[in-house]
């Protein structure tokens, strides 16, 4: 991204937003709620229209042409915070191979593909179920698998870890991965929690009212008493907790 | 409780699996055409007995059937209750309840043969209906190339809500319950229900345009596909079958004769 700005109702605004992403890395965008985290994020995948700036994705510029909008979004898998919003189909099998049936794929080509994201996502067994009986962490991982169907290069994960219990951020955290080091994917994923910044990320960047406030290692950003104020911290958390 | 869509779960199997969804979307409205061509009360009660006891045969669940239609019969009676005071000539009974009221014979006639074949008929087609799947149901729609791909889109989306919105109210009232809310009248519910209703419409609205966008990154471009079953010679000789009994229980059998005979023989 460079030099992005983009207005929503003269409320809000993101103004000179740079920031490059490498490839087959880890990258968090973290903020306050309203910062302006998921707005980035649909930038990105040409849902939203900024009002200047450059997006570039795989040496490609985006624009807003329909065809070239397609070929880049076959590369990018949008993960949206809550399941619900994604998954539409009567069973998590068809809304699997959903994506995969827009690409224009022979049916056993399709077929290959959604056993094995069923597999990645370990939800074979509940291949012919109404994603409405699932529990959140499966029906993520349903979600998940319908992105990973289209082979993406760049997965751009929402909050992939809220609302989660401990067991399934284990699954989720496996999976992705599991992801990176087999596909070589790229993640990109908003946060609140700065434990997955601390010992997960690359790299994060800090927005705080639609302005970069950081952006660099984490070891280094959790250090910085700017950040620190906006985004809190373990220590101050921790005045508050006191067993004795 | 949960609000289910009456369709049959994904897994399960029954006589009606083995014939391609289109057909059985088909074979209901051939199925009715008796309930359309036929006055006699006995022969429409006679067809909707023979379904249900068809249904109860090949484990259809009809009790479940007759359990999803039971919420139609107010709207029927409300169509045929008033024809006995006003069609017919002979007096059966007479109510006087400060004016005097006639039911007449052939009114009552009519009446209960047009309950039944309003209920025989959406008997039917809820069997078929129940014993697709909803991603049956959605192929059938795509096959049948006079729905509008736009109009299967929209249904998909609104009956995937459908379960959501009924949940999401019910957490409401819930919570308002939680809170000490008592509801004193059938009135009072009603009207929460409307407002916790319009709220999660429009709240709803909001996550089905979300839901719009995650189609379009995975390349929706107004048409939803599913995996599809190809018709086979056997579904259309199906379709035939059907329709040659149904024509030869029209014009061939004597229905009204044998039902006349088979009462002849047991009350002798």
């Amino acid at each position: 991204m460079e030099n992005l700005s983009f207005e929503y109702n003269s409320d809000f605004s993101i103004e000179n937003l740079s920031f490059k992403i490498e490839e087959s890395s880890i990258y968090a965008l973290t903020g306050n709620n309203g910062s302006g985290k998921t707005t980035v994020l649909r930038l990105l995948v040409g849902l939203l229209k900024p009002k200047e700036g450059k997006i570039k994705i795989f040496d490609e510029f985006l624009t807003r042409n329909r065809n070239q909008l397609w070929k880049l979004r076959q590369q990018i898998g949008f993960l949206f915070q809550n399941p619900d919003d994604q998954l539409f189909a009567p069973t998590i099998r068809e809304d699997i191979g959903f994506g995969a049936r827009n690409l224009g794929l022979e049916e056993s080509e399709i077929n290959d593909r959604v056993e094995w994201a069923l597999d990645a996502v370990n939800l074979t067994q509940y291949g012919n179920s109404s994603p409405y009986y699932l529990s959140w962490g499966q029906k993520k991982r349903a979600a998940l698998a319908g992105l990973l169907v289209m082979r993406p290069k760049l997965l751009i994960l929402d909050e992939p870890f809220a609302n989660l219990d401990f067991k399934s951020i284990y699954n989720h955290l496996q999976i992705f991965n599991t992801l990176k080091k087999e596909q070589k994917m790229t993640i990109l994923f908003t946060t609140h929690n700065l434990f997955f910044i601390e010992n997960w990320a690359d790299k994060m960047l800090v927005l705080n009212d639609g302005k970069v406030m950081f952006e660099g290692l984490p070891e280094e950003g959790l250090k910085n008493p700017k950040v620190k104020e906006v985004l809190g911290s373990y220590t101050e958390l921790l005045t508050l907790i006191d067993k004795k | 409780m949960d609000i289910e869509l009456p369709f049959k779960h994904e897994t399960e199997k029954n006589f009606l699996s083995k014939i391609h969804p289109l057909i059985r979307v088909f074979l209901p409205f051939i199925l009715v055409i008796p309930f359309i061509l036929l006055y006699d009360v006995y022969l429409v009660i006679a067809i909707t007995l023979l379904s249900f006891f068809l249904n109860l045969a090949f484990n259809l669940h009809p009790f479940k059937i007759l359990s999803k239609i039971k919420a139609l019969i107010p709207f029927i009676l409300l169509i045929t209750i008033f024809i006995p005071f006003y069609v017919g000539n002979t007096v059966l009974f007479q109510l006087n309840i400060g004016i005097t009221l006639n039911i007449y014979q052939e009114g009552l006639t009519l009446a209960l043969t047009l309950f039944f074949r309003i209920f025989g008929a959406a008997f039917i087609f809820m069997t078929f209906l129940t014993s697709l799947t909803y991603s049956e149901f959605i192929e059938a729609l795509t096959k049948l190339r006079v729905v509008p791909p736009f109009f299967i889109g929209s249904i998909v989306i609104m009956l995937h809500y459908i379960p959501i919105l009924a949940m999401s109210n019910k957490k409401v009232l819930d919570a308002q319950d939680l809170r000490g809310k008592n509801f004193t009248s059938y009135w009072q519910r009603i009207k929460a229900h409307a407002f916790i209703m319009g709220k999660n419409v429009v709240h709803n609205m909001e996550r089905s345009e979300k839901l719009y966008e995650s189609l379009k990154l995975r390349g929706f471009s107004g048409r939803i596909t599913f995996s599809s079953k190809k018709l086979k010679l056997v579904d259309i000789l199906m379709v035939l079958l059907f329709l040659s009994i149904i024509f030869a229980l029209i014009y061939f059998i004597h229905i009204k004769q044998i039902q006349i005979e088979v009462f002849q023989l047991f009350i002798l």
